[in-house]
Parts: C-alpha cells; structure tokens; sequence
C-alpha cells in the first residue's frame, strides 16, 4: 500500500510542475499616469541616459539605463532582468512625477514605483520640452515596494551620461519575450511586439509555422499545446488545423488572437518604431508565401517612409534548398545561420545568425563585416548576463537576440 | 523545484523496496495474469475553464472503456499495463464571427497509455497509472481536422471485486484520471471484469 500511495504522490508532484510555465506575475498591463500634465516627448527624451544608482543599489545594481519609450520612463537593470515602466506628468511646481512598476523577469517578483524629479534636479528642464536644449543633470528620487520584505525603501539615481548612438540592434525572442518569461502577454503576438519597445527592443525575432491552408503564422512550436494556446480542440499539429478553425476555436494564452505573418508585419510598420524584424522560419513549407509577405511588408514600408529591415532566417539546409527555390528568393534579405563560408553562395544574404555557443568568433565576425559584403552578424540566443558582457566587449556584433532584451538594454548602454 | 524528481524517485525506490519484502501471499498462492476491462460513464473538470467555446461548461459528460493486463505474482502487488479509450467532450456550438456563424461540431479524446501498479488485499484493488495520454481532436469547422498529442497524465483506480467463477471476477470501481498540462481532471464510476488468463 505505501508504494501504492508513494507513486500517487509522486505523480501528483511530477505533474503539478508542468503547470508551473502557465502562472503570470501580477504586473499591470498598463501603467497609470500620476494627475499633472503630460509629458511631452522632447522633455522625456532628455531623461534617457545612464544613471548611477546612489540608494537601492542592493537591488538594482550600481547603474540603471532609462529610455524614453512611447511617452513612458523605463529603466533597464544589467545586474539583473529587472524592468521598470512607469507613466508620467509635470506636476504644477515643474516636478517630473513618475509612477509604474518593478519586475524581476526571471521570478514573478514585482512592486510599485514611484520616481520624482524635482524642479532644481531636472523636473524644470523636463517640462520645458524643446523649449529649452539644456543639459541638465538629472536626479530621480523615489520609493519602491521592498521586495524582500514589508513597507517601502527609497531609490536616488543621478545621471552620469548620454547613451551611445551607434547602432545596435536589441532583438527580442518570439516577438519580445517568452510565455515562460510571464510579461503578461504572449510569445509571437502583436500584443508582445508593442510591449517589445518597453522592455528595450530595437528589433524582434519572430517564429513561423505554415496552417493546413499555407497561411503562414506567428508561431514557435511545431504543436498547439496549452503552453501557447488556451482552448479544448486546437492540439497537436500546427498543420492539421486552418486558420479559419484555429482563429475560431483558440486564443494565444493571454487571450490574443493569433496573427499572421502579414498581419504582424503590418502592425511593425504601422504601430512600432521597431527598426529590424528576424523571420525565422520553423518548417520549409510556405516559405514562398512568408518571402511574399516580406515582400509586400518591405514595399509598404518603403511607400510609407519607414525605415525598416525584414530578414528571412535560414536555420536549416531544407528551409535553405525551399529558399532557394522561392520565385522572390533575390528580391529579400536573408540570414544564414549555419557554417558562414555558405554565406557568399546566397545571393540575397544579408546577415549571419551564428549560435551563441560556438564563441564570439571575433577574427570570423570582422572578417565578415568589413568583407566585400558588409554583412551584419547576429548571435542567437544570448540570456546569461555574463556571456551577453562577454559578447559585447569581445567581438563587435551589429545586435543580440536574446529573451531578456531588458537585460541586455541595461547592459549594452551601460557599458 | 527541480530537487522535487528526484525526491520522489528515493521515494519510490524506498518503498518499492519495502513491498517486495512483503509475502502475505508468499508461497500459498500462484502467479496470475489478469486481465481487466473495464466500462463505465466520466465527468471531466477542465480545472482552468474553458474560455473557449464562449459560454462552454468547463464539465463535460463522456464515457470509458479501460483495459489492464496485469502480471500478479504471490505478492500483493500486481504490475502490468493500462491503456483504452475514454471520450472526454463531444458537442456542437456555434461560433458567431466576422468569418461566419457556421456551426462547429467537435470532440475530444484520450488515449491513457500507462504502467500500472496495484495493490490487492482480499477484493479490494487500489492503483495508479504513470504515463500519458494520446489526445486526439476531431474539430468540423467548415472542413474536418483530426489531430493528436501525447501528454503526461496519472490514473487512480480503486475496486471491490466480488467472485464470480474461479477465473472470473466482478467489481466496481472508481477510476480518477488526471490530465496535468491540460488541467483535466475526470471521474469515471465503472464496471470492472476480471478475468485470470493465466494461472500458474
């Protein structure tokens, strides 16, 4: 009998922690701005920088990044994936108030916060906008939550410089973050793509499956399984359902509606600053109808004025052969993920996607980039705080996929 | 989280040990192959909801047919394997979109595929399945699709059995399945036949 009872504990432990990737942290969706006037964005502009962390260093490191991000303050940890976002307003004595929120991205750890810059600090320059060019040196004062206890403590930070204006490209996986990373959306969905830009990005990458009808879609995995989707009948193969059945009878695990590859490209264009979409493709079928939306996206960026890069990932020597084969193959830009002495047999190739675990390559990457086709280079997927150091002061990458793009904010601008 | 495996492994091990050094049946009686089939009507809980269809009860009716051949030696325990066919939902909505009103008809299936362990003292039987399941999906939308997907679960079976001939046994049984990732939790009221396919 005990064994009887061992093994119904045991299952009852084992399976419970498949249950685990499914709970959300309790962050707000949205950030509430404190009453005052809003912000204009030339004066939040000014805020963005590199602070020094004067008080709260224990928790967010000695220095914090902050950018200015579609009118909201948000601050970006190196030391930790620790993310702040928070609204705010000019106050009626010209101080900058900030409220919003902290979150641990590798735990579910989250608070309250509340940043004040005063009109002597900064607050006056801020809520001049472009009526004033100044310089200012900034200091935040504020509270947040204590996360390993009761009540509030404070946070200073001064800011000690500009940021660097060179070009890096700070890729977010599936569309920004994981549904493990609980951001409180979901991985491959236009919700994660607009939630991109807060947590740093310049750039996503995103993953593609092709439907029973050749609809090419936002997806990672080669299954519906409740990681992703929330319903009763989608499961199992990603190619056994239409979209018209998927759309009908399933949402992506935040309550989104699964968007196509046309459908996303389109929002990138009409509804981010994102500079640079990585289309990696997950299955060799339908890779003629993901190159025509590339296509058309690349054209109805370029009527539009966007500046925008859409590159066609080729992880595999059997998406390469389908690429190859494609009718719009010359007229896009790929990236090669494989061996790089490929890279000049592929006419359109534009970038190279070396795995992060071969090393940082420097001799290769250079060679690479100052070579007679200038190619970009983009290691995947870079997580660990130590290895992101090492990449970027190893070898001179032109961006980093990663699935803690906060992180990698923090870390790249705080260099 | 990840020291919890292996705790329940030493677990097992420990106690796996302790019921071979059992011998309440040692020596007096033979060895058995047993055969269960076992039939019966299941409620399913989708523990999280349903969210969709809209407006769809997160409990269903469905029934199912479970078969066991188990190896029971002169112990109390009995090891063998579980599989069958239970229905989990099966039904008709509508889902009112800017793609269509058209109704849907769709049902969900499982498949358990598991070993399985009991434990028989006089008629009474009390077990757990470890394995998974196949699920399978039938969805009628416009066009048909069919599609599964194995995924870890656990069955826990208790019976009373009562003698009917010398090979053949009659009991009811209580059968809980546990779909962990789905978060489907189902009860099945059953009736189980045993039969002794080999005795030696």
């Amino acid at each position: 009998m005990r064994l009887i009872l061992a093994l119904a504990l045991g299952s009852v432990l084992l399976n419970s922690g498949c249950m685990t990737e499914l709970l959300s942290a309790d962050m707000p969706l949205r950030v509430a701005r404190p009453a005052g006037d809003p912000i204009d964005s030339a004066g939040g502009a000014k805020l963005a920088g590199v602070y020094s962390v004067v008080q709260g260093e224990d928790i967010f490191g000695s220095k914090l990044v902050a950018l200015w991000v579609r009118g909201e303050l948000c601050l970006y940890s190196g030391s930790e994936v620790i993310f702040v976002e928070t609204a705010g307003s000019m106050a009626a004595d010209t101080s900058a108030r900030f409220n919003g929120y902290y979150r641990f991205v590798r735990s579910a750890m989250t608070g309250s916060i509340s940043l004040t810059i005063l009109p002597d600090e900064g607050g006056r320059s801020v809520g001049a906008g472009l009526r004033n060019r100044d310089s200012a040196t900034f200091t935040i004062r504020g509270t947040f939550d204590n996360p390993n206890g009761d009540g509030s403590r404070d946070i200073v930070l001064v800011r000690t410089r500009a940021l660097d204006t060179a070009k890096f490209y700070i890729m977010g996986n599936c569309a920004g973050g994981r549904n493990s990373e609980r951001l409180g959306r979901s991985e491959n969905s236009l919700e994660m793509t607009r939630f991109s830009e807060y947590l740093g990005c310049n750039a996503v990458e995103v993953d593609l499956h092709v439907t029973q009808d050749d609809t090419v879609i936002l997806m990672h995995d080669d299954q519906f399984s409740p990681r992703t989707v929330e319903t009763t009948y989608i499961l199992g193969d990603v190619s056994s359902f239409t979209l018209r059945q998927i759309r009908r009878n399933s949402r992506l695990i935040h309550g989104e509606v699964l968007p196509t590859l046309s459908e996303f490209l389109t929002f990138v264009i009409d509804s981010t600053n994102l500079q640079l979409v990585w289309l990696d493709p997950k299955v060799s079928r339908g890779v003629d109808k993901a190159l025509e939306a590339q296509k058309n996206a690349i054209d109805y960026a370029r009527r539009k004025g966007r500046s925008l890069r859409i590159i066609f990932g080729l992880p595999s020597p059997e998406i390469l052969d389908a690429f190859r084969r494609a009718p719009l193959a010359d007229s896009v830009e790929a990236l090669y993920e494989l061996l790089p002495e490929n890279l000049a047999s592929i006419k359109s190739c534009r970038a190279w996607g070396p795995r992060w675990t071969r090393g940082t390559q420097g001799a290769t990457v250079a060679g690479l980039q100052n070579g007679p086709h200038h190619y970009w280079v983009f290691p995947w997927t870079i997580d660990s705080p130590d290895y992101m150091t090492q990449f970027l002061n190893d070898a001179h990458y032109d961006g980093i996929l990663s699935n803690y793009p906060s992180m990698l904010t923090g870390l790249y601008y705080a260099r | 989280m990840r020291a919890i495996p292996s705790a329940v492994l030493i677990l097992l091990c420990t106690c796996a040990s302790r019921a071979n050094a059992q011998d309440a049946r040692s020596g007096t009686v033979p060895y058995h192959v047993e055969a269960h089939i076992e039939l019966g009507p299941m409620a399913s809980d989708f523990l999280r909801g349903r969210p969709l269809p809209q407006g769809a009860s997160r409990t269903t009716m469905g029934y199912d047919a479970i078969v066991r051949l188990m190896w029971h030696p002169d112990h109390l325990l009995a090891v063998g394997l579980l599989s069958g066919y239970q229905l989990l939902v099966a039904e008709n909505y509508v889902v009112p979109d800017s793609l269509s009103s058209g109704s849907v008809h769709a049902s969900l299936h499982a498949m358990p595929v598991m070993f399985d362990v009991s434990m028989q003292v006089r008629s009474l039987e009390v077990g757990v399945g470890l394995g998974g399941y196949i699920l399978t999906t039938m969805l009628d939308d416009l066009t048909t699709a069919r599609a599964s997907r194995f995924e870890l679960g656990t069955i826990f079976h208790a019976a009373y059995h009562w003698r009917l001939q010398d090979h053949l046994s009659l009991g009811a049984e209580a059968l809980v399945s546990y779909m962990a990732y789905r978060g489907i939790l189902a009860i099945a009221p059953q009736l189980d036949i045993e039969y002794d396919l080999l005795t030696y």
